[in-house]
């Protein structure tokens, strides 16, 4: 290295290192800067990935529906379908029955379905307790839970309501199930209407209580063997809630497909409630970006400050560096060195930082870990040296101006 | 005396204006290669303001400055930078050392603005003055004397045409004041052109021609005899009035 460049880092480093408490102040403004900047930006890029990664596996975009006046399915098409669609499209798939029964003496509907199916299509349901780990469990939703005054650990008693001879109100498919918006009213009136009589008496225990703010939450959700031995019935679906990978117009090709190759089932696609949440996701994201703007003014703030302060004390030594043959130049050039460094070892520990209160954050408020992001390292740490230098660029006017004359003279 | 080849220096007719005060009034002062000027004067004279004006911080509000062959006066603040960086050697009132950088690095700062910061040069300088052992020590370690004989170093690191030192001895007790003349005395032997402000007699008794301010106007020079620069006792004297008298108020 050239014995001027040597010196010049020599000058800034010495100039930063031996005057700690002014510098330390300005360093520690880049810091804090970076570290709320490298967490926000960690967080927005973060969590929302995260969270729009399980929202698009979760929930059913297709519903199977039994064709015509049929009141249910063959449990082997939602198999057939599934294998149809193949491993790389299927998300998830899960067929349930949906049959009437009483809990304590209280109508509600029971929903019959292989469990852990269910647990992976909506993986981001909120269950109190745990789901059911194999027969004899049920999950029941929240206000069941209230309605029978049931906990998680308690046993409870399900009995069917008995059939009429129509057979299409007792057993009436409630709706679309989980996604219908009038599937809980249908069902409710169904099984008030239906005669109070029962057949077959199971009891079982509560594993969870399910809440999910929607129709699930007066469903008895258990396992398919369950509801065979209920309904002493061979089993069969009501309904059968499919999440493929595919959108839009690839999906209602998919469903016309299946409605020709199944004549007993009717496919067709809804609308997740993911996309209404990744919306939410879009307006939290625009809130950091605004944030992080509003940070990044303080820091420029914060060090323009402390620089200004530093160029008043120097006022001498800049009298003296002039005196000495620097011309703007050099003055200028020093100056701004101080600011890039000082934004360097600020946005390094900032960004350090910045990741661990990242992760803090995001364990308290998501529950969930973040990764780190080099992208987002390194743009911290380059913010910090841009945001620290602009910050220098006027103080350094004024260091430019300073009259070596005027300063030499005497205190 | 008005030889223009031997002359470095050549203030004509220069004033210093601020407002009603005249700083400098109509000052005429030739200095040759090699000379060793000395300027004398109450507080508030104008000395500071003259050595200003030589060292190229400042500029006259009249009159015509000639250093080294060019016409400074009219010379833009970049142009003086480049000037002041190149003839001149400086030392001030004050010891005006950059706190945070070490004895030796305040030296190399010098070096750095005129050329080529030379660690082996630059401790050379400061073994001349004696500080060789203090190099790696900052400003606030050193005794004032040792500061002062720091900016001798950084003032001739660059072997500069001329130095200018405004009460280089003000603040030293005897033995430092002793150390920093010897050097001026090294200095001029060597040719260096030598201008000290000083209100001792026995430091402007050092120099060649003793030249007195009073309000701005040089009202008395004394020359002394050249064998002055080796003794102790202030050397026999050779006073000319320079008309100041009649003028002065
Ligand atoms: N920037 C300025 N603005 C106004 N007046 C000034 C300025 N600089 C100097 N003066 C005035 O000019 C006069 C000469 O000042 P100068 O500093 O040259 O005196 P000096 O002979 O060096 O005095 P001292 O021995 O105390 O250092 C003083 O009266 C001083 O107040
Ligand atoms: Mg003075």
């Amino acid at each position: 290295m050239n014995p001027k460049r040597r010196l010049f880092i020599r000058m800034v480093m010495s100039s930063i290192l031996r005057r700690h408490s002014r510098v330390i102040v300005a360093m520690l403004a880049v810091a804090v800067g970076a570290t709320t900047l490298s967490a926000l930006a960690t967080i927005s890029v973060d969590v929302p990935r995260q969270m729009a990664r399980e929202m698009r596996s979760a929930g059913a975009n297709m519903l199977l529906t039994p064709a015509g006046d049929a009141t249910g399915f063959d449990v082997s098409v939602v198999e057939e379908i599934a294998d149809e669609v193949g491993p790389d499209g299927l998300v998830g798939a899960v067929g349930i029955d949906y049959e009437s029964v009483l809990v304590n003496d209280l109508p509600y509907v029971a929903a019959g379905a292989d469990l852990d199916a269910a647990h992976r299509l909506n993986p981001y349901w909120y269950v109190e307790g745990d789901w059911p780990a194999g027969t004899g469990q049920v999950l029941i939703g929240q206000d069941v839970a209230q309605a029978v005054d049931a906990h998680v650990g308690d046993s409870v008693t399900l009995s069917m309501l008995a059939k009429d001879d129509s057979g299409d109100s007792g057993s009436q498919t409630p709706g679309t199930g989980a996604t219908g918006e009038n599937g809980k009213e249908i069902s409710n009136q169904d099984v008030s209407q239906a005669e109070a009589a029962t057949s077959a008496e199971t009891a079982v225990t509560v594993s969870g209580i399910l809440e999910t703010g929607g129709n699930e939450d007066g469903f008895v959700y258990l396992s398919m063997e369950d509801m065979t031995e209920l309904t002493g019935e061979p089993p069969v679906f009501t309904v059968a809630e499919f999440s493929i990978s595919v959108e839009g117009d690839a999906l209602q090709q998919l469903a016309d497909r299946i409605d020709a190759d199944h004549p007993e089932v009717s496919a067709d696609p809804v609308a997740r409630l993911a996309q209404s949440d990744a919306d939410v996701l879009g307006m939290l994201r625009s809130l950091m970006v605004i944030i992080s703007v509003i940070v990044l003014a303080l820091i420029m703030i914060g060090v323009s400050t402390t620089m200004m302060a530093i160029v008043t004390e120097r006022r001498n030594e800049i009298g003296l560096r002039k005196a000495l043959g620097a011309d703007d130049r050099s003055i200028i050039v020093e100056f701004l060195g101080e600011g890039v460094v000082l934004g360097l070892i600020g946005g390094v520990i900032g960004a350090i930082a910045g990741f661990g209160l990242a992760q803090v954050i995001s364990l308290n408020v998501f529950h969930r870990t973040v990764e780190a992001h080099a992208l987002i390292l390194i743009g911290t740490v380059v913010a910090a040296i841009g945001v620290s230098t602009l910050a220098s660029l006027i103080p350094v006017r004024r260091a430019v101006d300073i009259d070596p004359a005027l300063v030499l003279r005497g205190e | 005396m008005t030889n223009t080849t031997s002359d470095l220096l050549r203030l004509t007719d220069v004033s210093k204006i601020y407002g009603d005060l005249h700083a400098l009034d109509h000052v005429d002062l030739t200095v040759r290669r090699g000379e060793w000027v000395s300027i004398v004067g109450p507080s508030g004279s104008g000395k500071t303001t003259m050595m200003n004006i030589i060292g190229c911080m400042d500029q006259p509000t009249e009159g015509t400055v000639m250093l080294d062959g060019r016409d400074i006066s009219k010379f833009s603040g970049f142009d003086l930078t480049q000037v002041r960086r190149e003839t001149i050697g400086l030392i001030f009132q004050q010891f005006h050392l950059i706190p945070h950088l070490t004895a030796l690095e305040n030296v190399m700062v010098a070096q750095y603005y005129h050329s080529m910061p030379d660690e082996t040069e630059a401790l050379a300088a400061l073994d001349r003055v004696g500080l060789a052992e203090r190099a790696t020590h900052l400003p606030s370690q050193l005794s004032g004397g040792e500061q002062q004989r720091v900016c001798v170093a950084r003032a001739l690191i660059n072997s500069p045409k001329i130095v200018l030192a405004d009460e280089p001895t003000g603040n030293l007790d005897e033995k430092n004041e002793r150390i920093v003349l010897d050097i001026f005395g090294q200095l001029h032997a060597e040719g260096t052109t030598l201008i000290v402000v000083t209100h001792d007699a026995w430091v402007a008794s050092k120099g060649q021609r003793e030249v007195r301010l009073d309000h701005g106007r040089i009202v008395e020079t004394t020359v002394h005899d050249d064998a002055g620069a080796g003794g102790d006792e202030p050397a026999q004297s050779n006073v000319v009035m320079t008309g100041g008298t009649d003028q002065g108020e």
